[in-house]
């Protein structure tokens, strides 16, 4: 098995449990036909589809990537090299930064519309929330923009696709949770559209192209799809908090096996 | 600019609130403003907490048992800001902070987004009351409706915060804010959210606290990462101040 073909297997955790169970509550665990399998769109040519709403990903239908990855030596390097508790930011809190929260498959997906702006919500495993803001109101993107987690993004509508072109992306966040990387050179192009599938209903498909000269030979897609979740609801929670929580929990055990060593010493 | 400075610096928090598009056509429809934007609490103009709060007799002896039991804190190690855990309600809106917050209106659902500790309130208009098992959170279940040109948000099943915090609460916590529209003026338009406190198991009586957000009209809403120096300090081979660790 290749790296990548490992890397939609997310680890289980409260979060997802929690929505896995709304998931199989609104009939989104049901497995699925072919991706991208004939579907209309649902909003008519020219009128930006209604995306808002809670869409669970669907990791059954997560595209693989592709098993030989154009990545450059310095890429590959990195790659060959990574170990997850020095080099996975999520290690210590951090977000999973842009296109990671979108293609990560266990990470359910709130998105607020207007007019001028879509927001894109993303809250992994229950931890900190992670949110995308989307202009749509047809400003430019900045020529070179601070560097941060979820970037910078414009979006605009070609009929009823959502297109999004999102920059200035820090190259210490992950690609994935398996060690592939990017360059701040990294920009990536995503077109969301909503398909009606006779499995799913409502299906969001997220076209994820990144293009970065400095990590990819040549750019690299790959498709996420979402399904619709009208009765899911996003919670708050904090990293911070499940690790204290975790630490207090190891203390109180290691208190319990001292006074249990020296329980048994007195003896 | 450490975590723990950067916090001590806010004089902190949050602010909330919100607005709405409502569907109906009636008259009052037309006095319904929308309270879309980005805003920031007004220092001058806000209203602070009594000096003395209300607290009942039997909170007085729980936070004097609490002192007497945990005192001397260092807060440079025991704060829950510093450690990176954000705000509670009714402390998030009636906090001054530098940091802006969006108001985001849909049809159905307000949605305030915070900068400081990237916080999220979803606000629910004319919505039924919150199921009766739902686990309070920090931002609690909300539910607003109009009366007039006001916004009344009610905010229930707050997450409880002990009796040695600075504000603490009890699961009967029930924050009330009236939301209003001020245009003119300095900043070009600004909120006044009355609020309202209400936990008879903590205060003797309601307490009251008008905040004013003015309007941040050239201002984004930044990216908020409150543990990046943990990630920083780890990246430059600082020793580890992973406190979890």
């Amino acid at each position: 098995m290749s790296t990548f073909e490992r890397m939609s297997t997310a680890p289980l955790s409260r979060g997802w449990i929690v929505v896995a169970l709304l998931s199989a509550m609104s009939g989104c665990g049901k497995t699925s036909g072919p991706a991208g399998a004939a579907n209309a769109p649902v909003a008519a040519n020219g009128t930006p589809a209604d995306i808002a709403g809670i869409w669970l990903p669907d990791p059954n239908r997560a595209e693989p990537w592709p098993a030989q990855l154009p990545l450059t030596q310095a890429a590959r390097a990195k790659l060959e090299n990574f170990n997850a508790t020095e080099h996975d930011p999520t290690m210590f809190c951090m977000p999973l930064g842009t296109p990671r929260n979108m293609l990560q498959t266990d990470t359910p997906l709130e998105i607020v519309q207007t007019p001028k702006q879509v927001f894109m919500v993303v809250q992994p495993n229950l931890a900190n929330t992670e949110v995308r803001r989307i202009p749509t109101d047809g400003s430019p993107l900045p020529a070179s923009p601070e560097a941060t987690w979820y970037g910078t993004s414009r979006g605009r509508w070609e009929g009823s696709t959502l297109v999004v072109e999102t920059v200035g992306l820090r190259p210490d966040a992950l690609v994935s949770g398996n060690g592939l990387t990017h360059s701040e050179a990294l920009r990536v192009v995503e077109r969301l559209s909503v398909q009606q599938d006779a499995g799913h209903g409502k299906v969001l498909v997220d076209e994820i192209e990144l293009n970065d000269p400095v990590a990819y030979e040549q750019p690299v897609k790959t498709r996420r799809y979402f399904v619709w979740a009208p009765q899911a609801q996003l919670r708050e929670g904090t990293c911070v908090e499940e690790r204290w929580i975790d630490k207090l929990w190891r203390d109180r055990l290691a208190e319990h096996a001292a006074a249990a060593r020296k329980a048994g010493k007195s003896k | 600019m450490s975590t723990a400075t950067r916090t001590l610096f806010l004089s902190c928090a949050l602010a909330l609130t919100a607005a709405v598009t409502p569907a109906a056509t009636d008259d009052a429809t037309a006095a319904r403003p929308d309270f879309s934007g980005v805003w920031l609490p007004n220092s001058k103009e806000s209203g602070h907490w009594p000096e003395q709060r209300p607290f009942t007799k039997k909170m007085l002896e729980l936070r004097a048992l609490w002192d007497k039991t945990n005192q001397p804190i260092d807060f440079t190690v025991d704060d829950d800001h510093t450690s990176c855990l954000p705000y509670t309600l009714p402390f998030m809106l009636t906090t001054i902070t530098q940091y802006p917050f969006e108001i985001v209106s849909t049809p159905r659902r307000m949605y305030v987004f915070t900068e400081v500790y990237g916080q999220i309130r979803r606000i629910d208009v004319d919505a039924p009351p919150p199921p009766p098992d739902t686990l309070p959170t920090r931002t609690g279940s909300s539910r607003a409706h109009w009366e007039g040109s006001q916004l009344v948000i009610e905010t229930t099943n707050i997450a409880q915060e002990n009796e040695g915090s600075r504000f603490p609460s009890s699961p009967a916590l029930r924050v009330i804010e009236r939301l209003s529209l001020q245009e003119g003026g300095e900043h070009g338009k600004q909120i006044i959210n009355e609020v309202t406190v209400q936990d008879p198991q903590v205060y003797e009586k309601p307490v009251a606290i008008r905040m004013v957000y003015k309007w941040a009209k050239d201002v984004t809403v930044s990216e908020y990462v409150c543990e990046q120096d943990l990630w920083d300090q780890h990246l430059d081979g600082s020793t580890s101040k992973i406190p979890w660790r």
